[in-house]
């Protein structure tokens, strides 16, 4: 970048042929590789007519310039621009077309940019009220999904509840498997709570291939728990560890006892549950007496 | 003035050298369109402020021997190669300068013959003063909106303030240099549009271009 204020007058002295041979050897090279100080160069040209058309120059100056810049028919033509420009510039003379209101090109450009965030603004609202109506239509299917499904964990819990039917007192059979079902699950309070220890009697039909006994319990600070089923001569015939409870609705817990029907032979059954404290040895919580037959006996 | 956008040089035998000259100038031939252009500026100008006629000419019979010392000199600043031939184109021209009289040479007697139609000479001037002025008006509605209102902006102050035109570079989103760059281009394109709607009009009076 040069410095104009220390060029200027090295400028218009060279172009009114003032400087001495040394001077204006290096001004050319120097223009010659600077396009920066070049187009400086041009402009103080430009200047220096305007000047002279103005009547700004110095004595000395107008006669250098007169002398040697109007020494060419093209200096003279430029001079004679300049005239003309400077007589339509300050007597404002131009034509209609060209006497309008300067505006900066930076404020045209401002009306732009803020027409176009407009627009933006615009195209923007639009979206977000298109997102916004498709989020509130996806609110509505996950809330009737949830209803639905609240509806459908109601349906089963109930038929949890329809399963579990009492069978010790009135020593109702435990329920016959469902056509087509492969397990038959009963519940059993202990023995010594039964009222009229009346004996369960459990049938089993070739298409069942699991007995869960759902063992009432009235206190379940013993989880895990262990079932063990015994023949009544006092066979152990299987065990199962590592039981845990599940609330029986609000009349306390059950311990489901999981048991493979090919164990279970025709016969008497006693299962007992175990249970042990932290640190203890497991202890008897109760007693199971039920009666197994098969479909195909009378 | 040679042509750089046709594809056919107008002389078959001068398009190798050319060729030459501005694959020196830059690889590109874009680019080196805008060099051959711009070092062409600055030879013309350089002729003009060493007070030679004919500018154009002279730029052009600088560039012909530059193309003749390519191959056998090796030149790697064109512009600085440019430059010292243009010198010598200078000197020669000066010399023949010399041998033309100039005006302010001739005596008294011949002075007064030649200024002796002082009101037709002022009627001329006049006259075409005025064509001037309509060709500018003319030549200003030719250039875009925005280069007219550019050009308008930079000369419409009195004497020129250094601290305006930083101010205007500024609102137009400019450096100082790059203004300087548009209106001096400017201010170039529309003297030529001017002399040539001038001469047409000596011409033909009627003629509007």
């Amino acid at each position: 970048m040069t410095d104009e204020a220390q060029h200027r007058p090295n400028l218009s002295r060279y172009l009114l042929g003032q400087v001495s041979p040394q001077e204006r050897e290096q001004i050319e090279g120097l223009y010659f590789r600077d396009d920066e100080l070049f187009e400086e160069l041009v402009s103080a040209e430009n200047d220096l007519i305007d000047r002279y058309i103005r009547g700004d120059l110095g004595e000395t100056e107008k006669e250098h310039f007169e002398a040697h810049f109007l020494s060419t028919p093209e200096r003279v033509q430029r001079v004679e621009f300049a005239r003309s420009l400077a007589s339509a510039a300050f007597a404002g003379n131009m034509p209609a077309s060209t006497r309008t209101n300067l505006r900066p090109a930076i404020s045209r450009l401002f009306v732009r940019l803020a027409a176009a965030a407009l627009l933006a603004s615009l195209i923007g609202l639009a979206w977000m009220v298109v997102a916004n109506r498709r989020l509130h239509h996806q609110l509505e299917e996950a809330q009737q999904g949830q209803i639905k499904a609240q509806e459908e964990t109601e349906e089963l819990r109930r038929k949890i509840t329809d399963l579990q039917q009492p069978a010790g007192a009135s020593g109702q059979t435990g329920n016959l498997p469902a056509p087509g079902s492969a397990i038959l699950s009963l519940v059993l309070a202990p023995d010594l709570v039964r009222s009229n220890a009346q004996q369960v009697t459990v049938q089993l039909s070739p298409m069942i291939s699991r007995v869960v006994l759902l063992l009432r319990c009235s206190n379940d600070n013993f989880s895990p728990y262990e079932a063990v089923l015994e023949t009544v001569e006092g066979s152990q015939v299987w065990q199962k560890k590592n039981l845990i409870s599940m609330p029986e609705g609000n009349e306390g817990t059950v311990v489901s006892v999981d048991i493979p029907a090919n164990v279970l032979k025709r016969g008497d059954y006693v299962a007992r549950l175990l249970g042990a404290a932290i640190g203890q040895k497991p202890t008897e919580l109760g007693v199971y007496s039920f009666r197994v037959t098969h479909v195909t006996e009378k | 003035m040679r042509n750089l956008i046709s594809p056919f040089p107008p002389d078959g035998n001068e398009s190798a050298p050319f060729e030459a000259l501005l694959r020196l100038l830059d690889q590109d031939r874009e680019l080196a369109g805008q060099k051959y252009e711009s070092l062409r500026r600055k030879l013309i100008k350089f002729f003009e402020w060493n007070f030679c006629f004919l500018a154009e000419d002279l730029a052009d019979e600088t560039f012909k021997r530059v193309e003749q010392k390519i191959g056998r000199e090796d030149i790697r600043d064109v512009a600085a190669f440019a430059w010292g031939i243009a010198k010598n184109v200078r000197q020669e021209a000066r010399k023949t300068i010399g041998r033309t009289i100039q005006i302010s040479g001739l005596t008294e007697k011949e002075k007064s013959r030649a200024d002796s139609d002082g009101v037709e000479k002022t009627v001329g001037e006049k006259l075409q003063r005025e064509r001037r002025f309509e060709c500018l008006q003319l030549c200003l509605e030719r250039i875009p909106v925005n280069d007219r209102e550019l050009f308008l902006a930079y000369h419409n102050v009195k004497g020129e303030s250094l601290a305006y035109r930083k101010e205007l570079a500024k609102r137009l989103g400019l450096t100082l240099g790059a203004l300087r760059v548009k209106v001096n281009r400017l201010r170039n394109q529309l003297e030529r549009c001017v002399g040539q709607c001038a001469a047409a009009r000596r011409v033909n009076p009627r003629k509007i271009t």
